[in-house]
């Protein structure tokens, strides 16, 4: 619960300009304070502990969508065409720049988005276009878990 | 006594020499010997009679070395004005002196910032390094402190590939799972090593 006088890092200058479309929805918020202790990736399955990040076998980072679809396959998701909200059931949507992995939002009970957005603060928005463009490129897939 | 060298100082009007004595023409230092005597200008007179001829001739040379050595010298003339142009005093010379230790924290403070507004949306550590953490990594060791004062005041974890670059410490692993305890890791290697 973030108190009433915090003030986000994430400023409305920085969401101009990497985030033009989020600035439109009038209903975004803030939900946490920033930080690096979780990311997008461990927030789209409600873990706040700790980064996810995969590895190849050589040890750099894996930015492969491939990569991060067989890890949400992995742990019990399964692809979907369909991103209505039901209930009791948990879908989030990978952004991606062609095959390059960006971003994963979690969609909640009401049907907005869940995104922790990299090192800022994590936020509740309307939709998936919010945070579509330039800087994460665009939500490619969907899944759901049961 | 075989004798090459005579030296001296007259003190008062030749009533008392302090003579030098050196016995062999090599001039080899251990050889000198340090002669204190008081003579009347009879005694003197006598001493030099009872030199061989050889060592007058080097006694009336040395009388005349010391007539050159008493005689005054004339003051030359200084010019004015050779160092004209060659030195000369800053506009800025009564300016505060400048802090360059806060000038640099200044500099890393505008680039930490241009860097973290750039990479700080990213989730993976790839995309945090761009141009600005290049620059930063550029700087090296001046900006070591900063750094890990960043870290300590909850700065991103991810200062580590920089902190590798510029310290050569690979005993850091690039586990970011739990960034706490790889900014712990740093933060106690600044302290081990009296940076921070």
């Amino acid at each position: 619960m973030l108190p009433d006088s915090y003030i986000p890092a994430l400023t409305p200058q920085l969401i101009r300009a990497y985030l033009p479309l989020l600035q439109k929805d009038v209903n975004f918020i803030f939900k946490s304070v920033q930080g690096d202790d979780y990311n997008c990736v461990s927030w789209a399955i409600h873990n706040d502990e700790e980064n996810i990040i995969l590895k190849l076998p050589d040890g750099e980072t894996d930015q492969r969508l491939k990569s991060y679809v067989d890890y949400y396959k992995n742990i019990g998701f399964e692809e979907t065409g369909n991103i209505d909200v039901e209930q009791g059931v948990t879908k989030i949507a990978l952004y991606a720049f062609a095959d390059e992995f960006q971003h994963v939002a979690r969609q909640l009970a009401d049907g907005r988005w869940a995104s922790k957005l990299g090192e800022w603060e994590d936020i509740e928005h309307s939709t998936l276009n919010d945070l579509a463009g330039n800087f994460y490129g665009e939500p490619v897939i969907f899944f759901i878990n049961n | 006594m075989e004798s090459g060298f005579v030296a001296g100082r007259q003190h008062t009007s030749g009533t008392q020499l302090n003579l030098f004595a050196l016995i062999k023409p090599n001039r080899n230092r251990s050889n000198i010997f340090f002669v204190t005597c008081v003579m009347t200008d009879a005694q003197l007179y006598q001493e030099l009679s009872a030199l061989p001829d050889s060592l007058k001739q080097e006694v009336a040379d040395f009388i005349t070395f010391l007539k050159q050595k008493v005689q005054p010298k004339e003051p030359k003339e200084r010019p004015l004005g050779l160092a004209k142009d060659k030195i000369f005093i800053k506009d800025n010379f009564d300016d505060p002196i400048p802090n360059v230790a806060g000038d640099l924290e200044k500099q890393f403070n505008e680039l930490a910032t241009k860097w973290k507004d750039e990479t700080r949306l990213y989730s993976l550590p790839p995309k945090k390094i761009n141009e600005t953490y290049l620059k930063i990594i550029a700087r090296g060791e001046s900006y070591l402190p900063f750094i890990l004062k960043d870290i300590q005041r909850g700065g991103s974890v991810y200062w580590h590939f920089a902190l590798k670059a510029i310290t050569g410490n690979n005993e850091i692993q690039d586990d970011f799972s739990r960034s706490r305890i790889l900014k712990d890791a740093w933060i106690k290697w600044g302290k081990d090593n009296f940076i921070i």
